[in-house]
């Protein structure tokens, strides 16, 4: 009986972690056909949907635009999204739990409600900017997954070793650097890594707030797909899943993944 | 004890409204071991980060070699510290955690190499060196605090509670180990504890603080045998007290009506004054024919502790300011909870003291 229920547990994994991957690596294969359209099995073996990303026009911005937003609102979170996660568990807040609760609401709230609403108010205060406006409401996005992982981190990092380290000879800040960033380093990692995936495949925020000549990857690949359905977006596609592999790999090389991903 | 070493002066500190350290001052002279003993609230720990330079003094100021430290920064004192919960950083390796001290302070790698070594060495972890302090066990990540706070060569060690991670058998242990180590590298020490054995075991001079002040710094035996106040007198150790009211006076004695009779104990107070007896357990005998310059009671056994080298009596005595503990090397045969046993006890070893 109890041999009949792990198997049949053991089964429904195997199931969920094939019906959640199959369609990721569909696209794999298809990005090497020769047909002009999506198919499975792909027919013959071309390189041409990859060669044509650089030739579609848009894509190549699209992607660097995408890139440069997740980077720089990504940057911007960990500064913020650290500090502010220092003052919040050293409780020099009054109202800390309210406040940090407050913090990480954009994560609840539908991207809808959010880029509608940011829309409103940003061209409410005059900022019609596009670059700017993306920029703004990608901070937004970005930032509870970066306090999230730091604030978990802080959680359990024992202040007392900022202060055994300055009776050691650290100045406050050398203190910290040496002490305290190599300790949450993890949470850095992990929140960094989400937060640019969150802000490189946001839709439905950036929806409001692109216009014809800043457009992000996500809106320029849908606005392909509309007029011409071809296998270049499965090329694009392999290409992100790559790049993800990578940048999965280099972090397990960097801090293990165990430590980024605790159960 | 002119030669100061440590030297607090009117230390004052608030948090808030609530005033933690009250013009408190202390002096410690070179290589002595002083313990601040007290519990929880008292003010220790904040002296010992004012100490460190963890905190700043609201008032007062402290030097150390006769150098006034109070405006320096934590890290340029030069006081090592020992964390109640060891505080080692868990990214780095036994050696990287002694060494840590060294590279802050600018020592090149070829000059720290030999001096951690030897710090290793003194604390009997060489073997340890490259392990994760995580992998350690709690004596020994004592053991790698207590080297990682010498090896910068302080001028002043302070430990916080530095035996309270460890189970008792190993508490034990490490108190006279880590007294002896501390002894052989000459240096002074300041501990912080609530645990009176403890403070016993460890230190030249207690420092009882109650409230923000220190309430009697002395050796161990004069606070145990000469304490200063019924304060002391309860904190450290265990007591015999009987609250009464002295009924004469004269020639350095008085003579105090109890509710368990009357006892004599040497002290000036005026007649009709309100105060408290009190014996130490170990002081008191069961005889009903005591010899000489001896005080007699007689009173009723509600508990018997069985202690292994010595048997404790709790007395039965009404609740309120009287407290009832006697010891004996052995318990005599029929004595149990209920019996009534005649107590004497010499008037020298009885203390008197004015009701709280």
């Amino acid at each position: 009986m109890e041999r009949l229920g792990r198997w049949l547990s053991g089964g429904a994994l195997a199931l969920v972690i094939l019906f959640l991957l199959l369609p990721i690596l569909v696209v794999i294969p298809v990005s090497f056909t020769e047909a002009p359209v999506f198919r499975f099995p792909p027919e013959g073996f071309s390189l041409q949907w990859y060669e044509k990303i650089g030739r579609v026009d848009g894509l190549l911005g699209a992607i660097g635009l995408s890139a440069r937003l997740a980077l720089l609102a990504t940057v911007i979170s960990l500064l913020l999204g650290t500090l502010c996660a220092i003052a919040l568990v050293r409780g020099v807040v009054p109202g800390a739990a309210a406040v940090s609760a407050f913090m990480l609401s954009p994560l609840m709230l539908p991207g809808l409600v959010l880029g509608i609403a940011m829309l409103q108010a940003l061209r409410e205060v005059g900022l019609r900017d596009a670059w700017w406006s993306l920029l703004l409401a990608h901070v937004v996005i970005t930032l509870p997954f970066v306090m999230r992982t730091v604030l978990a981190s802080l959680s359990l990092f024992d202040f007392g070793m900022v202060d055994a380290a300055r009776t050691l000879g650290c100045s406050y800040p050398v203190a910290l650097w040496r002490v305290l960033v190599p300790n949450i380093l993890p949470g850095f990692v992990s929140g960094a890594l989400f937060a640019f995936i969150a802000s490189f495949d946001n839709y439905p925020v950036s929806m409001f707030l692109v216009d014809v000549r800043t457009k992000t990857l996500p809106i320029q690949l849908l606005n392909y797909l509309e007029i011409s359905p071809d296998p270049t977006l499965a090329a694009v596609s392999t290409c992100l899943i790559a790049l993800t592999v990578a940048i999965l790999l280099l972090c397990d090389r960097l801090v293990g993944l165990r430590r980024l991903a605790p159960v | 004890m002119n030669d100061q070493h440590l030297a607090v002066r009117g230390a004052s500190k608030r948090f808030g409204t609530a005033s933690v350290l009250d013009d408190l001052s202390l002096a410690v002279a070179r290589g002595e071991f002083v313990s601040l003993l007290g519990p929880s609230g008292c003010g220790k720990t904040t002296l010992l980060r004012c100490i460190a330079g963890l905190l700043r003094l609201d008032a007062g100021s402290i030097a150390v070699a006769g150098r006034d430290i109070s405006a320096l920064p934590a890290h340029r004192r030069n006081v090592g510290v020992v964390f109640q919960n060891y505080a080692l950083f868990p990214h780095l390796t036994v050696a990287q955690n002694i060494g840590f001290g060294l590279r802050a302070q600018g020592v090149r790698a070829a000059e720290a190499a030999p001096r951690i070594a030897e710090a290793l060495a003194l604390v009997r972890m060489a073997e340890f060196a490259d392990r994760p302090v995580t992998a350690l066990s709690g004596g020994q990540q004592q053991r790698v605090a207590v080297a990682r706070a010498l090896v910068v060569r302080p001028t002043l060690l302070l430990l916080d509670e530095p035996f309270s991670a460890l189970d008792r058998k190993l508490r034990e242990t490490m108190q006279v180990e880590l007294k002896h180590l501390l002894r052989e590298v000459g240096i002074t020490a300041i501990f912080v504890t609530h645990d009176q054995e403890e403070a016993l075991v460890v230190s030249d001079r207690i420092a009882v603080m109650n409230a923000g002040r220190i309430e009697q710094l002395a050796d161990p035996a004069t606070l145990y045998q000469r304490p200063a106040s019924l304060y002391v007198l309860d904190f450290v150790g265990q007591s015999m007290r009987l609250g009464g009211t002295v009924s004469a006076a004269g020639l350095g004695e008085v003579t105090v009506e109890t509710r368990l009779g009357t006892v004599r104990a040497p002290g000036a107070f005026a007649p009709g004054s309100r105060v408290v007896v009190a014996v130490r357990p170990e002081a008191v005998t069961l005889t009903e024919t005591p010899p000489g310059g001896r005080n007699t009671l007689a009173a009723r056994v509600s508990e018997v502790s069985f202690l292994g080298s010595r048997t404790q009596l709790h007395l039965d005595l009404p609740a309120g300011e009287d407290r009832g503990v006697v010891e004996l090397p052995r318990l005599p045969p029929g004595i149990g909870p209920g019996s009534a046993v005649p107590l004497a006890f010499p008037i020298a070893d009885t203390m008197v003291f004015p009701a709280a």
